[in-house]
């Protein structure tokens, strides 16, 4: 536990403004080759990613199924390991930790995953899973873990009589906030929260993340808040990345990306998002065809082939993730 | 998500649906039973199954010898209660064996994979493409027949079904992700594996075990039958079985070899309906 003691200290010195700063990540998961399979095949799950989320901001991740959004997320909490890049948290790279400095930084970072049904041990009861945490890193004694317990179960509205009950016995909305109890026991600062509500009906979808934003105002979190729903993103976030095929495509400020998006794959993202006004008039931008395989992904810029203002520079050169304003940034030659 | 009735407790359930399976509470029964007159017959009556009666040799079930006597005298009765005792050791002490070795091997093959994952599956594929029974036989000529070789050679023989089950299930647990948020909260491997992996992947074990100690107890018989088990004068099923191959025997007396087959084939039922039972018990989906 002196691992991050020090750590902190080491923060003030530094006086880093990020508490998480991610620079040049890779993730490429690699088919060996063999005797049947010359050619090795690699997945650019996440392909050098570059970004920060500073001290008590909510950084929206959005992108499509299969992008690498999720890849991203567990890379930065090391559950997956990274293949290239920096991840400072705090001011510490914590790519560079040997087994136990990270298993003790996993303290000041959770996740939340995406489905409560699937996360949570079926063996174990709501007292042992949410106590867990505890357990593993030895703090306090049996009777201290229960009343903790039973405080965070208030914290996340959950009645302290289910203590004894087992993960089949609640619903989805009540198992996420199980869930997140789980994740805010050890009084992490960053929780990267991976679609934390879509596996949930739409009714307790707002339930839950207000639940989660007043507890990121009381406990003052920071989250890595990973979505394919762009109207939950916009409700929870301040700012909001955009992802394509491994590659943040657009940073900004939530405001701004919403009414001014800047990238053609951005413009297409927000005008998906259906208007509940009948008057409204039609605005969506189809993109046609798939998105590429990350197997192989198109020359140059990778949304080329799907873009309608592609011109013959987009085909050969990637663009750069570069700033257009103070708090925007977009990877585009339109914008150069 | 609520079930009906008053225990929501896992086990609670687990142990309700048991109950609800009749097949396998009658094999529980005739389990218990068994054992019981197994074990305590001997200590409540005299019973001895070596001595030979001069007055009856061959004898059919009378008054003084229920089930008779075999060629040389001795009461069946009395061999087959003995016998018991060697076939239930022996099913259940080589059973745990194979546990003892498989679960583990099986376990840190699946969790931690690499090159310890292949040693043991290959070493499991070589040890399984042998027909056991002749590599047993090899085995106990070698060390010299007797109720302890038997089990300890049966008992190793079988870690490979335990190991390949158990390796099989962690494959597919260790990918779930309340796996991985174990890691993401800073549980270490070995918690992982006991208090995640392993609770997660014993249902089949638990069922794996009943029909192993089946397979032991029709092993045990077997060798005994082969003459290469437990050793006369001392009594196991398969050997009084093995005392009864004559044509003669086998047609005109009936009670030197019907009680030790229908005690087998009991034992054995039985054991397998429990199995059953509790592969169908630990199964939460079964609304039972």
């Amino acid at each position: 536990m002196s691992g991050v003691g020090n750590i902190l200290n080491e923060q003030e010195k530094t006086g880093m403004k990020g508490i998480l700063e991610v620079k040049n990540l890779k993730k490429h998961f690699v088919t060996p080759k063999s005797f049947f399979n010359k050619e090795e095949k690699r997945v650019r799950a996440v392909d050098d990613i570059s970004l920060f989320i500073s001290k008590g901001e909510t950084l929206g991740l959005v992108g499509e199924s299969g992008c690498g959004k999720s890849t991203f997320g567990r890379a930065v909490l090391r559950l997956t390991e990274p293949t290239s890049g920096s991840v400072h948290y705090n001011g510490v790279d914590i790519l560079k930790l040997n087994k136990n400095d990270m298993r003790n930084m996993r303290q000041k970072m959770q996740i939340i995953f995406q489905d409560p049904y699937a996360s949570l041990n079926p063996r174990m009861t709501v007292l042992e899973l949410i106590r867990a945490p505890l357990d593993a890193f030895n703090i306090g004694t049996e009777k201290e873990r229960e009343e903790k317990v039973i405080d965070i179960l208030e914290l996340v509205g959950l009645d302290k009589q289910n203590l004894r009950k087992y993960p089949h016995e609640f619903s989805g909305g009540q198992r996420q906030r199980i869930v997140i109890a789980r994740a805010l026991i050890l009084n992490p600062e960053f929780i990267v929260c991976d679609e934390p509500v879509s596996a949930l009906d739409v009714s307790i979808q707002s339930q839950v993340l207000n639940l989660m934003q007043q507890l990121k105002q009381e406990l003052n979190l920071t989250f890595l808040f990973i979505s394919h729903n762009l109207s939950v993103v916009k409700h929870i976030s301040d700012r909001v990345a955009v992802m394509y095929l491994g590659k943040i495509v657009e940073i900004a400020e939530k405001k701004s990306l919403y009414i001014d998006p800047l990238h053609p794959y951005t413009k297409a993202l927000m005008s998906s998002i259906p208007i509940p006004d009948i008057d409204a008039p039609e605005r969506k931008i189809i993109l046609t065809g798939e998105v590429p395989s990350p197997l192989n992904p198109p020359t140059g810029c990778r949304f080329h082939t799907r873009c309608s203002h592609c011109i013959e520079k987009c085909k050969v050169q990637e663009p750069a993730l570069v700033n257009v304003s103070d708090k925007t940034m977009v990877a585009c030659h339109l914008y150069e | 998500m609520k079930k009906q009735g008053k225990s929501s407790s896992y086990l609670g359930d687990v142990f309700r649906r048991f109950k609800a399976h009749k097949l396998a509470m009658v094999g529980l029964c005739v389990i218990i039973l068994e054992v019981l007159l197994v074990f305590l017959l001997p200590m409540i009556f005299d019973i001895d199954p070596y001595t030979s009666d001069i007055n009856a040799f061959g004898a059919a079930p009378s008054a003084e010898h229920i089930l008779g006597t075999d060629d040389i005298g001795r009461d069946i009765f009395a061999r087959l209660i003995y016998g018991g005792q060697v076939s239930l050791f022996v099913g259940l002490v080589s059973t745990l064996i194979s546990v003892a070795i498989g679960v583990p091997l099986g376990v840190i093959a699946g969790y931690y994979g690499g090159t310890f994952e292949t040693i043991v599956m290959r070493s499991a594929d070589v040890f399984m493409s042998f027909p056991s029974i002749i590599l047993i036989l090899v085995l106990v000529s070698v060390v010299g027949p007797s109720i302890f070789t038997v089990t300890l050679v049966i008992g190793i023989m079988g870690w490979t079904q335990f190991a390949r089950l158990i390796y099989g299930n962690v494959l597919s647990v260790r990918e779930k992700d309340y796996v991985e948020s174990a890691r993401a909260i800073g549980e270490k491997n070995f918690r992982i594996i006991t208090k995640y992996i392993l609770p997660n992947t014993f249902a089949p074990v638990l069922i794996a075990l009943t029909f192993s100690t089946a397979n032991a107890i029709i092993m045990e018989s077997s060798l005994s039958f082969l003459g290469m088990g437990v050793q006369p004068p001392q009594a196991s099923w398969g050997n009084i079985l093995y005392d009864a191959q004559s044509i003669t025997v086998l047609s005109q007396k009936p009670w030197l070899w019907v009680p030790p087959g229908i005690a087998l084939v009991l034992t054995v039922l039985s054991i397998n309906f429990f199995g059953d039972g509790v592969r169908d018990a630990l199964d939460t989906k079964m609304k039972i």
